[in-house]
Formats: C-alpha cells, sequence, structure tokens
C-alpha cells in the first residue's frame, strides 16, 4: 500500500515539473497560434544556464533563477523578432520550419560549445531525501513541485485577474476582436513568446538538478511537453498542469511495475485514447488547434 | 470628422472598393447602404485598419491615420462594433465591457462608463456574469455596443447591427443609436435594412460594386428611385 502511494506522490511531483515545463508552450500556442518547435532547445539553454551559473558562483539552481529567468525571457524576445515574426503573416509551415531549424542549429552549437559531456550540480543537502510519515522525497523534486504549483497558480491568477492577463485571453479568443479593443496585438505576441521562455526558463532550474544537461536533452523532454499540452487542451494552462500530472503519474507507476523503459508506450497509449475519445484534449475548447492550422 | 479620399481597399490582389470619397461630420447619422458585397463591411474595416489593405487618405480632423494599426486607431476613439459581434464567447459579459475599456484613457473611467452602460442596457446588468456566447442574439448585439460604449467612442461604427435579431430588437436598437448619436456620438451605420437606415440617417451613400453611386440626405434618398435600381442592379 505504501508502495502505491508513494509512487503515485512521485508521479505528481514529477508532474508538477512536467507542467511547468510546458506550460510557457501551451500559452504560445494559445495567444500566436503557432508551435515553437525549438521548445526543447530552450530547455537546454535554460539548463545549460543554469549550470553556468551555478558553477560560476556556487549558488543553487533555486537562485540561478533570477537570472536564467531574465536571460531566457531576453533569448525568447529574440528569437521572436529573428526567427518567428518574419514569418507569422505567412503560411502555418513557415514558423514550423523556421524553429525546427532553429532547433537543430542550437543542438549543435551547444555540441560545439559544451561538448557531448554531461553536466550536473551537486544534490542539496547531499542527496538525502525527506521523511514524512512512510513517504520519502527527494528535496529537489519536492521543491521543484512547490515551485511549479506557485508559478501555476501565479499565472492563472494572472490571467484572470490582470487586464493584461484578461488582452491575453482576449486575443486568445478572438485576435481581430481584441484589436478593435485597442490592444496592441503584435507587441503581445512579442511578450507573450519571452513570457513563455522565461517559463522554459524557470523549468530548466528546476530540472538541472534532477537530470543532467547535454545538448539533446531538450528532445528527452520535448515530445513529453507536447503530449502534456495536447492532452490538457492546446492553449489551456489548467490543462497543461492536470495533463503534467497524468503524465508523471502514468510515468511513475509503469516505471515501477513494468519497466522504466516502457514509460513512453504508456503514456502515448493514454495520448491516444484522449485523443481519440476527448480530441480537444482534457479541458480544450472545442477547435483550439485548429484555429492555427486554418487561419 | 472623418475623410476618405479616394479610399480603395484590396483583399490580396482582389480590388473591393474604387477611389471613395467619404465624408462624416461630427454628430451625424450616416447610413451606408448597399446590395450584398458592394464594399460596406470593408469600408468600416478599412477606416479602422483591420483585415485588408487600403490605398488612399484616411483623415481624422486634421490628422492622417491610414498609416497607423488598428489599436492605435481605436485610440483616437474610433471603434467598430463588426459583423456577428465578435465577443470574447468564453468570457463574462462583465469582463467583455472591461475589456472596452483596455485603453488607459477609457479604463481610467472604468466604472462610470459602466454604470452608464448598465444605465442605457439594463439587460446587461442582469445578465454581467453570464458567459457572452451563451446570450440570446439580441442579448449579444446589445453586449457588443456596451463594450463599444466602454471605450468612450467619438466616432462608432456598427456592421449590420440588425443581423439575425427579432424584430422587437430591431426598433429599441434603433431607438438606442439616435439616443447615442443625441448624447454626442458620431455614427457610421451600415446596414442591409435600407429603409430603416435612411429613417434615422442625416445623410447616407450608397454603395455599388465598390463605387459610392448616391449621395443625399437619408430623407431624400428614401424617395429617389435610383436606390432601387442600385440594389437590384437592374
Amino acid at each position: 500500500m505504501s508502495t502505491i502511494l508513494q509512487l503515485l506522490v512521485s508521479g505528481i511531483m514529477l508532474g508538477g515539473i512536467y507542467a511547468v515545463m510546458s506550460i510557457g508552450l501551451t500559452l504560445i500556442f494559445g495567444v500566436l497560434k503557432i508551435v515553437n518547435f525549438a521548445h526543447g532547445e530552450f530547455l537546454m539553454l535554460a539548463m545549460y544556464a543554469a549550470w553556468a551559473v551555478v558553477s560560476a558562483t556556487g549558488m543553487t539552481t533555486y537562485t540561478a533563477m533570477a537570472v536564467v529567468t531574465p536571460l531566457l525571457f531576453c533569448f525568447g524576445l529574440l528569437v521572436y523578432l529573428l526567427i518567428v515574426r518574419p514569418g507569422i503573416e505567412k503560411p502555418h509551415l513557415v514558423v514550423v520550419f523556421a524553429t525546427m531549424g532553429l532547433s537543430i542549429a542550437m543542438q549543435n552549437l551547444a555540441l560545439v560549445a559544451m561538448t557531448a559531456d554531461l553536466r550536473d550540480v551537486a544534490p542539496l543537502f547531499g542527496g538525502t531525501p525527506i521523511k514524512f510519515g512512510p513517504l520519502y522525497f527527494r528535496v529537489e523534486l519536492l521543491l521543484g513541485f512547490l515551485i511549479s504549483i506557485a508559478i501555476t497558480l501565479a499565472l492563472m491568477m494572472f490571467v484572470k485577474r490582470t487586464y493584461i492577463g484578461k488582452a491575453i485571453r482576449a486575443t486568445v479568443q478572438d485576435r481581430d476582436a481584441a484589436m478593435l479593443m485597442g490592444i496592441n496585438v503584435p507587441r503581445l505576441f512579442l511578450l507573450t513568446f519571452a513570457g513563455g521562455s522565461a517559463l522554459v526558463g524557470i523549468a530548466g532550474c528546476i530540472m538541472l538538478p534532477l537530470y543532467s544537461t547535454f545538448p539533446t536533452v531538450g528532445l528527452n523532454f520535448v515530445l513529453i511537453a507536447y503530449v502534456v499540452v495536447v492532452l490538457g487542451g492546446m492553449g489551456s494552462m489548467e490543462g497543461a498542469f492536470l495533463g503534467g500530472i497524468c503524465i508523471g503519474i502514468v510515468q511513475s507507476l509503469s516505471g515501477y511495475y513494468v519497466a522504466p523503459a516502457y514509460g513512453q508506450m504508456f503514456y502515448f497509449l493514454i495520448f491516444l485514447l484522449v485523443m481519440i475519445f476527448r480530441p480537444n484534449g482534457l479541458l480544450g475548447q472545442r477547435g483550439a488547434a485548429m484555429v492555427g492550422i486554418n487561419e | 470628422m472623418l475623410r476618405a479620399n479616394k479610399l480603395s481597399a484590396f483583399y490580396d490582389r482582389t480590388q473591393v472598393l474604387h477611389e471613395i470619397d467619404l465624408r462624416i461630420e461630427e454628430g451625424e447619422i450616416v447610413g451606408l447602404v448597399g446590395a450584398n458585397g458592394a464594399g460596406k463591411s470593408t469600408t468600416l474595416l478599412g477606416i479602422i485598419g483591420i483585415n485588408t489593405r487600403t490605398e488612399g487618405e484616411i483623415w481624422l480632423n486634421e490628422e492622417r491615420i491610414d498609416g497607423l494599426p488598428a489599436y492605435e486607431r481605436v485610440r483616437r476613439a474610433i471603434v467598430l462594433i463588426p459583423e456577428r459581434r465578435r465577443l470574447f464567447p468564453f468570457m463574462s459579459v462583465l469582463e467583455n465591457l472591461e475589456l472596452g475599456a483596455y485603453l488607459p484613457g477609457p479604463r481610467g473611467n472604468r466604472d462610470a462608463s459602466l454604470e452608464m452602460v448598465f444605465d442605457l442596457l439594463p439587460v446587461l446588468a442582469e445578465r454581467r456574469y453570464q458567459i457572452a456566447g451563451s446570450l440570446s442574439g439580441g442579448e449579444q448585439q446589445m453586449c457588443a455596443i456596451g463594450r463599444a460604449l466602454m471605450s468612450r467612442p467619438r466616432l462608432l461604427m456598427l456592421d449590420e447591427p440588425t443581423e439575425g435579431l427579432a424584430p422587437l430588437y430591431v426598433e429599441r436598437l434603433f431607438d438606442l443609436i439616435v439616443r447615442l448619436r443625441d448624447d454626442g456620438i458620431t455614427i457610421l451605420l451600415v446596414e442591409q435594412n435600407v429603409e430603416h437606415v435612411l429613417k434615422v440617417a442625416d445623410r447616407g451613400y450608397v454603395l455599388e460594386n465598390g463605387r459610392i453611386v448616391l449621395q443625399n440626405s437619408g430623407q431624400a434618398l428614401l424617395a429617389d428611385p435610383r436606390l432601387k435600381t442600385a440594389y437590384l442592379g437592374l
């Protein structure tokens, strides 16, 4: 009994981290109706940046967030202005291939600059887990989970309550009508893309202590991020959180009861089932995914 | 107040408007009528600067605005209520209204504007927490008008506001439009419902195939036999 409880709790925590890794992707999709195929490489960059800050200054990855998040925000600004914006009014595939090209370029630049060696940081408190009743928690996992909950809640509040948040939701629902309200939609696109990238910065800092980083580390996670985003409903932040938790639990359970290597098979099975029975995702608006393709 | 000189509009390479001249004076209701596909909606889209490419000049008082993006024109208190209303369907009525007051100027007057809108359109006060997409057609139109009024427009453009409305709502809508004009808002009204529009309009333009073929006072146009010709293409 305590084994399954432990697995569930670990799965939920892992899921929270998947959620924070995916939430930037879903935000960008919701507003701009584009998929950033270099999302995984943004994560790789964030993890390397966190590693560099930790190695150079000796601070923890959590305090390194204060540097990495603004850095990724700026990187997002730059990528949007140079690579995404020129293609945004063009047919959909232009942005797909532009970001795909960026992804390959970033992987190879990382390989040149950092070699293929794994880079990681020392665990907090010598890696001793915290005991809580019958359950054990890895400190980094617990911290990561708490931060991801805080980020998700803060983001939801932001989108529900503030005027910019409302402008974001308005743009998601009807871009032209948003423009007619006087919302500066092009600037909102820029800020959303940069903000979504900043969220990847946070994710990178949370994930570095749990996984090592290397040039193609993004590929391991970006697939999960796509599944999480589509599972939750493209463009839905609550959905991304729920989708993340689902995948985390599936991975945790199947890793123990079947074999870690089959984890992907199981969450893709779930993914297929959701796509068959709820094609708009768990919390998605009907047709949300089509909007991006049709317009 | 607003002048368009030799305004042409295009969708890709297709020209829809051919060098039309339009003049709207402060405090007028101007009706723009014509058959389907004559270019009425395109004229409004061209004036607000969205979804269509224009050539020619648009002047707002002493300022030339045709090079500005749509949100900058809205900032100058030109507001369009587009065809089929285009509310934010998954937001409440109140949130839709709040977004009408998105720009810094109107945002400062938000509470007063809200009171004014609820006073003018009590149905919105009743339904303020309802999701906009679940309103009836007439209520949605009221919500769209309320949302536009929240931004304190000086020039309000309405595109087919009576489309899909019950006759009772059509009457109320025209009463409301006259009332808004009396409160000092200049109105440019596009309608298929010719008789109704020209009755309330101070002046009217008739569009045919992207060109203005007739212009006169509303009453004079109604009496003009050429109006039917323009409409039926005879």
